[in-house]
């Protein structure tokens, strides 16, 4: 079986005088995307041991940060993506669960990777910079071997909010990420003759497919400027785009601020949706905006790889006013528990978080199927209905989990580092506005004490620190009692009560 | 500027200052895009514009504006007005 380095070399040669990305106005060829990766991979520790085998990446929406997603594809490295924006605590803890020593960083973030270095003196800090990588595009430099890499090697790890109060690593191996490509690079059909979007923070799973869907195909990249993304109908005409992927939420946005007139975008001619329920109405819009695309809901958890199922939107649909979860990829399985849990297995779900606790590892439960295999089920924790077609309908979470513009946020999470800021257990966290379709959602947190400002202003920079800033409550709440229900729990909607 | 300009300006500071303090806001460059320095997220952006529409009474329509134009203190103003007198 071809190995990702291998599939990516074959289509960067095949492609090499097209154009691979389109970032910051810039356009990077396959043949400079694929010297561009050469020179950084180059300056990646050589060894091959678990120390030097994990590399993080610190850059934003700039060529340096895909120049260095794909060094680590070339040279046999795990990837691990970090967010700018999100506080430097978080970042470190996150370099500590994943066992990194080296970390590559694009110029402009320096300032943040020395002060990370302050508290991992250990780090090797790797700089790269726009200029250099375009000259050394032109220079041929000789790819360095390397042993290929089994499929069970780690390909990447993205983070996740943790109902403990800790963010959770995600590994998803050579074999997990080939599965997902094998099925879906097919099923989008794009050559170089399309322009894809990239929305997604490299930090976000759904980016993966972006990068490798479209450049296994031959098809060049387009990143949205950071503020093009809640107002992207002019990039989108701009470019011609023929393949767009984003956050339901997005496309709400565009629908609010008359970005989904009909047929703004006859350009498109596949539409991929997914990290959220997607409203019904949205998907009917997008539809008359965009004539000549197909319309697809995509569903997946980051521990099943990207995605692992899909719904193509029939036009007129109009049987569920959120668009059904669909069926499973032909390769992976769902099933619903009793308590009408989706359960995920296949080829694409991830052996097991970092530093998993019992709890954590109660997620992935086996099981000896039909056949008298050992099948490992990933418990999603969405609550389903099948429909008399097969087909999954989403109903909601069974536990704590929200979405808010695709961003995964556990609650409890944000609860466990306010009680222990505050020292005080009589704290709930909740979103507002509840539908599931909503926008704009926030957080809110409610705390039972006397409110003083000096305490309000101390835990506010406190979540500052800890938390990326779609976990930040926009607003804290005091209370002088806790609402609770019959059985003596916080009542939550006593508390979304207040709010309205 | 007009008496609805100003009410813009002074609504757009607002917001601004609560993120980043009054200080700050105030020796802010009018032009600088707030969303690429990090100044506003886009969800702080969106919850602005949708406060904006409320509290004026506006329907925005972004089809085929760059947002680059109006990410900024200025900017945000001056597609404000425009939309005003477009309206009016």
């Amino acid at each position: 079986m071809l190995t990702l380095k291998n599939k990516l070399k074959e289509t960067m040669s095949n492609n090499a005088s097209c154009d691979a990305l389109y970032v910051n106005k810039q356009i990077v060829s396959y043949e400079q995307l694929h010297s561009m990766s050469l020179y950084v991979a180059s300056l990646l520790p050589k060894a091959s041991t678990q120390k030097t085998d994990h590399i993080a990446i610190l850059s934003h929406r700039e060529i340096t940060a895909y120049a260095a997603i794909v060094a680590c594809v070339m040279a046999d490295k795990t990837y691990v993506p970090l967010n700018v924006k999100a506080p430097k605590e978080r970042l470190v803890s996150m370099l500590l669960t994943a066992q990194i020593n080296t970390l590559v960083v694009s110029v402009q973030y320096q300032h943040l990777a020395i002060e990370i270095k302050t508290h991992l003196p250990a780090l090797e800090l790797i700089l790269i910079e726009e200029s250099k990588l375009f000259l050394n595009a032109s220079n041929h430099i000789t790819p360095f071997e390397t042993a290929e890499k089994l499929s069970n090697s780690i390909r990447y790890i993205m983070f996740t909010s943790g109902s403990t109060g800790k963010p959770k690593g995600v590994p998803i191996s050579e074999g997990n990420l080939l599965a997902y490509l094998d099925f879906v690079v097919p099923y989008c059909e794009l050559s170089s003759d399309d322009r894809a979007s990239q929305t997604f923070d490299l930090t976000f799973d759904l980016s993966v497919h972006d990068l490798f869907v479209t450049w296994l195909s031959g098809a060049c990249l387009y990143v949205l400027p950071e503020s093009a993304l809640f107002s992207p109908g002019a990039f989108i005409k701009k470019h011609q785009l023929t393949a767009w992927f984003s956050v339901p939420s997005t496309g709400a946005i565009m629908q609010k601020f008359g970005m989904l007139k009909a047929h703004a975008y006859p350009s498109l001619k596949l539409s991929l949706f997914c990290g959220e329920a997607l409203p019904t109405s949205m998907a009917l819009a997008w539809q008359k905006s965009a004539p000549n695309s197909k319309v697809v809901n995509f569903y997946g958890p980051t521990e099943a790889t990207i995605a692992c199922g899909y719904f193509e939107v029939p036009n007129d649909y109009n049987e569920q006013q959120v668009v059904p979860i669909g069926k499973a990829f032909e390769h992976m399985s769902f099933a619903m528990s009793s308590n009408e849990e989706l359960l995920i297995a296949g080829e694409q779900v991830t052996s097991g978080y970092l530093e998993a606790t019992v709890k954590m590892n109660e997620n992935f439960r086996q099981e000896l199927s039909e056949q008298g295999k050992n099948v490992t089920w990933y418990y999603s924790g969405d609550k389903v209905a099948q429909h008399e077609d097969g087909y999954f309908i989403y109903k909601g979470r069974l536990d704590e989990q929200v979405k808010i513009q695709g961003y995964r946020v556990e609650l409890p999470e944000i609860e466990a580092i306010a009680k222990a800021f505050l020292k005080n257990n009589l704290v709930k966290a909740l979103v507002w506005p509840k539908e599931i379709s909503s926008f704009n959602k926030s957080i809110y947190l409610f705390v039972q004490a006397s409110k003083n400002e000096d305490t309000e202003q101390a835990i506010i920079e406190h979540m500052k620190n800890q938390l990326p800033h779609y976990m930040q409550p926009k607003k804290i709440v005091w209370l002088t009692s806790m609402p609770l229900n019959l059985n003596g729990k916080i009542d939550r909607n006593a508390l979304r009560a207040m709010l309205e | 500027m007009s008496f609805k300009e100003e009410a813009f300006y002074q609504f757009i500071m607002e917001k601004v200052s609560n993120k980043i303090g009054e200080t700050k806001a105030a020796s802010l460059d009018e032009n600088l895009n707030l969303i690429e320095h990090g100044i506003l997220d886009s969800l702080d952006f969106i919850s602005m514009l949708m406060e904006l529409e409320m509290k004026f009474g506006l329907d925005l329509d972004f089809e085929d504006v760059d947002p680059i134009t109006f990410t900024s203190i200025q900017g945000l103003c001056l597609l404000l007005a425009g939309e005003v007198n477009a309206t009016s």
